[in-house]
């Protein structure tokens, strides 16, 4: 689709056209609403928003918010709970790739389906529903755990309230909910893999691990490598917002609390419109930043050979 | 006859012990919620409720604000998932035409919006505030709609249905309205099976958009009443201080199981269609990405 060759103009060709034109029109309009003037709506973040003045009229104080920022007293936890919870879900990237080995290396077929269906089941529950369940199990009364504590006579707490469970927590029940969801993928891939090659090594006298790491693990490699990219693209990110906020409370503020959360604090309960948005602004920059470079590794390592 | 290898008996009992950690937190809570609440107390549930009473159900399907929530969360989800396939068939179709005009312009535009956004805070203010869609129906409804990959993956599998048939439309004196509602969404069943369903769980689940666009109580979709259920009540919340005192007369444990149970009923009920349809669908998306 070279640049266009004026064969007839774009009027006639709108005129013949006016449908396909007409049928852009929702979409444009939704694009525009909701994406394009947010956008445009981030320049509050160099104002003093109120409300009631508008965009056009509330003052204009350029840097202020992002200065107040940078002196806050809550800038070195939030950015460091922020990295560190990256960090712990980067440390549960191998969890969906042992789950599809472990899949894999099931024999019966419908043995695999119903262990696949049964993973399926966390991911399709409401962030609700998990905080529920997990504040049920962990329950200092009736709570599994608080039966296991007591085996061993000792008082049960509640890991809600504690901050150092919080990451644990946290990092714990998403891989519960997305070991399921994350091994697809890896499936999709083995189930590429030429059968003669595990022939060949069996004849050769392989046990079952070394099929694994030798045939196994090499085939999806480049697989790995590109969802650990992408992963790394998320370090940034906070986390999930929604669960969070389900999570914590001003108890576990020390470690539960990052940049999105103490934007979603500052501007939604608190009404610091333009701080919160200068503050998020910074956020996606950086996410924007790292996105970018992530996908151009990811396009840059050579993945004709992935899907 | 198949020699059983201690790799297989290891390997297919962890799997059934992690399978159980899947199912046995849900059914707990199944359990839980057929319980008597006279006889449960503080006492922990394992494989069986605590004696049997249906009472936290009657309590909760009696009461027409569960029901209104329950109505909320049926019609946003239908809404959005109606408005999802719309907005996302019209802006894919032209995008798939050969030769059309603006096609890289609006690609570009789309494509945009992927890597850079306005952010919760400015989407709020303009939905929210300048929009003056606060305390509608709209936001549940249109934010989230309108996604580029979504449009992507349309146009490509648009792309890949035979020219024949919407040659033969053109020549039967079809436009292009005809050809997309008639020809081409009839024949991409599987594609809008997915997505409609991905979008019907995503607003179903969806706690977060209606809390911060919304206060008037008759609005709030089920999973608003399942937080305050199930997650403010563990904390001293004075807003809700007559929820609470409304739900500790029948023992809030067997009301919070229940709750939770009617809020995944829609979705276990569509399970077998959602995994149909998911598998697919995670591999055509990262396939076309």
């Amino acid at each position: 689709m070279g640049s266009q060759k004026k064969r007839i103009s774009f009027a006639l060709y709108f005129k013949r056209n006016v449908a396909l034109y007409v049928m852009l029109l929702p979409g444009l309009v939704m694009l525009f609403l909701f994406h394009y003037l947010p956008i445009y709506g981030i320049v509050t973040a160099f104002q003093n928003y109120v409300p009631g003045k508008g965009i056009t009229g509330s003052d204009w104080v350029a840097l202020k918010h992002f200065i107040v920022f940078f002196h806050s007293p809550y800038l070195g936890r939030i950015l460091g709970n922020t990295i560190m919870l990256g960090i712990y879900g980067i440390l549960t990237f191998p969890a969906p790739i042992i789950f599809a080995l472990m899949i894999n290396e099931v024999k019966s077929v419908l043995a695999k389906r119903i262990f696949q269906s049964i993973s399926y089941v966390p991911y399709f529950l409401s962030t609700v529903i998990i905080i529920g369940l997990m504040k049920d199990i962990l329950n200092t009364d009736y709570g599994l755990l608080a039966q296991i504590y007591r085996l061993f006579g000792v008082t049960p707490v509640n890991l809600f309230a504690l901050p150092e469970w919080f990451r644990p927590l946290y990092t714990l029940s998403a891989v519960w909910q997305f070991v399921g969801y994350g091994s697809i993928i890896y499936l999709a891939v083995i189930s590429t893999i030429n059968p003669e090659l595990y022939e060949a090594a069996i004849i050769d006298g392989a046990g079952r691990f070394q099929q694994i790491f030798w045939i196994t693990v090499p085939c999806i490699m480049p697989t790995i490598i590109i969802m650990f990219i992408f992963s790394m693209g998320g370090i940034f990110s906070g986390g999930d917002l929604q669960k969070i906020l389900l999570m914590y409370s001003p108890l576990t503020y020390e470690t539960a609390d990052v940049i999105p959360t103490y934007i979603f604090r500052q501007g939604i309960e608190g009404g610091n419109f333009s701080y919160s948005n200068a503050v998020g602004l910074l956020l996606s920059t950086l996410s924007c930043i790292l996105v970018l470079s992530t996908n151009k590794l990811v396009k840059m390592s050579g993945n004709d050979t992935l899907w | 006859m198949k020699r059983i290898s201690i790799f297989n008996i290891l390997n297919v009992s962890f799997l059934v012990l992690i399978s159980a950690t899947f199912l046995f937190p849900l059914f707990r809570m199944l359990m839980t919620s057929f319980s008597n609440p006279d006889q449960l107390g503080f006492k922990s549930v394992y494989l069986l409720p605590v004696g049997f009473s249906m009472q936290a159900y009657s309590y909760l399907l009696s009461n027409p604000m569960v029901l209104r929530y329950y109505f909320n969360s049926v019609l946003y989800a239908g809404l959005s998932s109606l408005c999802m396939v719309l907005v996302t068939s019209t802006m894919a179709y032209p995008l798939m035409i050969p030769g059309f005009r603006g096609k890289r312009l609006i690609s570009f535009m789309l494509v945009f919006t992927i890597y850079f956004g306005g952010g919760l805070i400015s989407t709020y203010i303009i939905t929210g505030i300048i929009l003056h869609l606060k305390d509608t129906i709209w936001p549940m409804v249109l934010l989230g709609t309108l996604s580029p990959i979504t449009v992507i993956i349309f146009r490509t599998f648009f792309k890949g249905i035979p020219q024949s048939l919407t040659e033969a439309a053109q020549i039967d004196g079809g436009g292009h309205f005809w050809i997309l509602f008639r020809i081409i969404l009839p024949l991409s069943t599987p594609l809008l099976a997915t997505f409609v369903l991905f979008r019907a769980v995503g607003s179903w689940n969806d706690y977060f958009t209606p809390m911060i666009y919304v206060s008037s109580d008759s609005l709030y979709p089920i999973q608003i009443l399942l937080r305050r259920l199930v997650v403010l009540m563990q904390i001293t919340d004075l807003r809700y201080q007559t929820l609470l005192l409304q739900y500790t007369k029948l023992t809030p444990r067997t009301v919070q199981a229940a709750a939770i149970i009617i809020t995944i009923t829609p979705i276990m009920c569509v399970y077998p269609f959602l995994q149909k349809y998911f598998t697919k669908g995670m591999l055509i998306g990262a396939v076309k990405t």
